[in-house]
């Protein structure tokens, strides 16, 4: 498993339901991370930098090799689009859990990708089809597509290496930035322009393909709330979705899949724009973070999908008899500060109370105790609710979150329970901009500040005899019992 | 980084050496400071007034970080947990840093000045040097991009607090730096200097 956190976490769990043993591999900062205690075996890959631990594919072989692996997982982020990684799993002999290279070079490369889906008919977004390394020929560009445009990192995804830039002169350090993100997540920088398009909504296609030619799509899924190009919440169905629309762009995901000639598991993402039309985005050639509300819509395991696909087994389904049931949102906790433009928050956890009930799943890579560590992705958790409909789907959620206790780290639970509890969330008016529209200066509605007060000064009260009974000596420092003896009586 | 309570406070008002049934607390609670009369009723009940309100409060403690609260006969379950000088109290998903406003205003007592505006090159979290923009020496001004600092996987541009010269700097690409660390110190323009660069007469 050539990932770390709740996603190496989840794919162990069906490996293990499937009778697979599991090896984990970790740096020094995860020595005490979720996925090496719950796996089979773990090895030691190097120091906390990425590019000495998870990106360092001579050490992730050298792991398999050692522990006797025969196929590697390898999650989202990381080496999981990197074509150089699944090229050399296949040299070694290994199976590689997702696409053949030569696909996730064509479409890893988001330049190729757009020639490529171009050519099938799907409709593309005004850009360009090569990425370019000198700044002045990319102002350049920009002037022609014209502002706001939209700087992408060629090998991008999840936000990394985008830039929107509204005005020319922004433009020279918004590409150095973003190619300099580029560089450090997908070791690189190239970077390309697409049009900005203002209120789009990001509709994206899960697909699966197996090796006898047989390629279906499991829906799709809404992912339009977004801050920082990441997306925070999804849902499946869209709110917008027809059954005339979803047969069209689900239509034109088997057609992006089969043109690419895609295997396993992957993700067609579109922009939907306000009069309905849709373009072609990006494929993603993974296991998708948001993976899990497909899962709960359609009963179907994804992961055991990709590990049948990569043994060569066919797919035990057709598009006819997949169907999907009731409504699914995820909402992803991460450790930051929505308060502070969403900046991260690195630190001890100190207490986790996850939530449980009817249709409620919880993937995590956290603990009580557990250091998150400053070098990797800040997503904590993902938080799933499962219900008959939207509306009902959106108040077990609310619910779920506010059971959702995460103390010694920031979270966006107070942010995401407004976002859900709004109107313009509830009548499903969910385009890209709907935090910066809706929540551009939130703050949380702190009507309990009665409450917490008194639970302050119980806490002070309390808080000696509280560590007795613990047994041990957490509270440090004076107290009014231990300054001035018991209450008077 | 746990900040320990050290030294005695001075109990304010010493009603509360007096060690009968009554303390005085003020609280701080994002920017505003709450006062608050707590007087204990029972074994598991105290009373909590101010000018605005009184609380009847009944409580449980559950586990050191989980109290069950009756607030005048409402439930709430408050997950709570301290980080440095303050608690963060969470109460249905929304958590609520409180600290003791008295200890806090020992503590300032201590210090040399406050900062109201913030005048060092410092994270604003624990991260690391991706890029330094200047060098000993550069003039710099305000505003202007010195460092670039990452945060998993999020890049922070700090800038200059003011106008001046580079005197040194501090750190090195690739360093781990925390909250309050001084990436690069600046002598700011000194007031000749800006005279010189406002029209004369």
């Amino acid at each position: 498993m050539a990932n770390r956190g709740e996603i190496a976490r989840r794919v162990m769990k069906t490996c293990r339901e499937m009778g697979i043993a599991t090896v984990a591999v970790y740096s020094d900062a995860d020595r005490k991370a979720v996925h090496v205690l719950k796996a089979d075996q773990a090895v030691f890959l190097g120091n906390s930098d990425p590019a000495e631990s998870y990106l360092n594919i001579d050490r992730i072989i050298a792991a398999a090799k050692q522990t006797g692996a025969e196929a590697i997982h390898p999650g989202y982020g990381f080496l999981a689009e990197n074509p150089l990684f699944a090229e050399r799993c296949e040299k070694e002999g290994l199976v590689f859990i997702g696409p053949p290279s030569r696909v996730i070079r064509e479409l890893g490369d988001k330049t190729v990708a757009r020639r490529t889906v171009a050519g099938s008919g799907v409709p593309v977004i005004p850009g360009m089809n090569r990425p370019e390394s000198d700044y002045e020929i990319l102002a350049r560009e920009a002037e022609k597509i014209g502002y706001a445009v939209l700087i992408k990192a060629a090998a991008g995804g999840g936000g990394k290496g985008m830039r929107v830039v509204t005005s020319p002169k922004d433009f020279h350090e918004a590409c150095v930035s973003a190619s300099s993100e580029a560089k450090r997540a997908f070791s690189d920088g190239s970077i390309y322009l697409e049009k900005y398009l203002s209120r789009p909504r990001h509709v994206e296609f899960q697909i699966v393909a197996d090796t006898h030619g047989h390629v279906i799509h499991l829906f799709e899924r809404e992912c339009s709330i977004q801050r920082r190009h990441q997306k925070i919440i999804e849902e499946t169905p869209s709110p917008i979705m027809t059954p005339e629309l979803r047969e069209r762009m689900g239509a034109a995901a088997v057609a992006v899949a089969k043109a690419s000639g895609y295997v396993n598991a992957g993700t067609v993402e579109f922009l939907v724009d306000q009069e309905g039309k849709f373009y072609f985005l990006e494929v993603n050639t993974r296991l998708q973070v948001e993976h899990p509300i497909t899962e709960m819509i359609t009963g179907l395991d994804i992961v055991r999908i990709q590990l049948e696909v990569a043994s060569g087994n066919p797919l035990p389904f057709t598009q006819e008899n997949v169907k999907s049931r009731g409504h699914a949102i995820e909402c992803r906790i991460y450790a930051e500060d929505a308060e502070k433009g969403f900046y991260p928050s690195p630190g001890k956890i100190i207490y986790v109370q996850e939530p449980s009930g009817p249709g409620i799943r919880n993937d995590s890579g956290i603990y009580s105790g557990f250091q998150v560590p400053v070098e990797y992705d800040p997503i904590l958790s993902k938080l799933i609710a499962y219900a008959e409909d939207r509306n009902q789907a959106i108040m077990r959620m609310i619910q779920a979150l506010e059971d959702y206790v995460i103390l010694g780290v920031k979270t966006p639970v107070p942010f995401l329970i407004d976002i859900l509890k709004s109107e313009a969330f509830a009548r499903g008016d969910t385009f890209t901009d709907f935090i910066d529209t809706h929540f551009a200066d939130w703050k949380p509605n702190r009507s309990e500040a009665d409450a917490a007060c008194a639970a302050f000064i119980i806490d002070e009260l309390t808080r000696v005899r509280t560590s007795m009974a613990d047994g041990g000596p957490e509270r440090v420092g004076s107290s009014p019992w231990q300054t001035l003896g018991p209450w008077g009586r | 980084m746990s900040v320990h309570r050290h030294g005695k406070r001075s109990a304010p008002g010493d009603v509360k050496s007096e060690r009968n049934k009554y303390m005085e607390y003020r609280l701080k609670i994002g920017e505003n400071a709450i006062s608050f009369h707590a007087e204990k009723k029972g074994d598991h009940s105290i009373t909590l007034s101010n000018n605005n309100c009184l609380l009847n409060v009944e409580y449980t403690v559950i586990s050191k970080h989980h109290l069950h609260l009756l607030v005048n006969g409402s439930p709430v379950n408050v997950y709570l947990a301290q980080e440095g000088n303050a608690k963060t109290m969470m109460i249905r998903g929304i958590p609520y840093s409180i600290s003791d406003a008295d200890i806090l205003d020992t503590r300032a007592r201590g210090k040399k000045k406050s900062q109201a505006v913030p005048q060092d090159i410092t994270p604003p979290m624990p991260a690391v040097v991706v890029r330094i923009l200047v060098s000993k020496g550069d003039s710099v001004r305000q505003g202007e991009s010195v460092i670039v600092v990452e945060s998993m996987k999020m890049e922070t541009t700090l800038t200059a607090p003011f106008g001046g010269k580079v005197r040194t700097v501090n750190v090195a690409q690739g360093d781990k730096v925390m909250p309050g660390q001084i990436l690069i110190d600046i002598d700011k323009d000194d007031e000749a200097s800006i005279k010189d660069a406002s029209p004369s007469g």
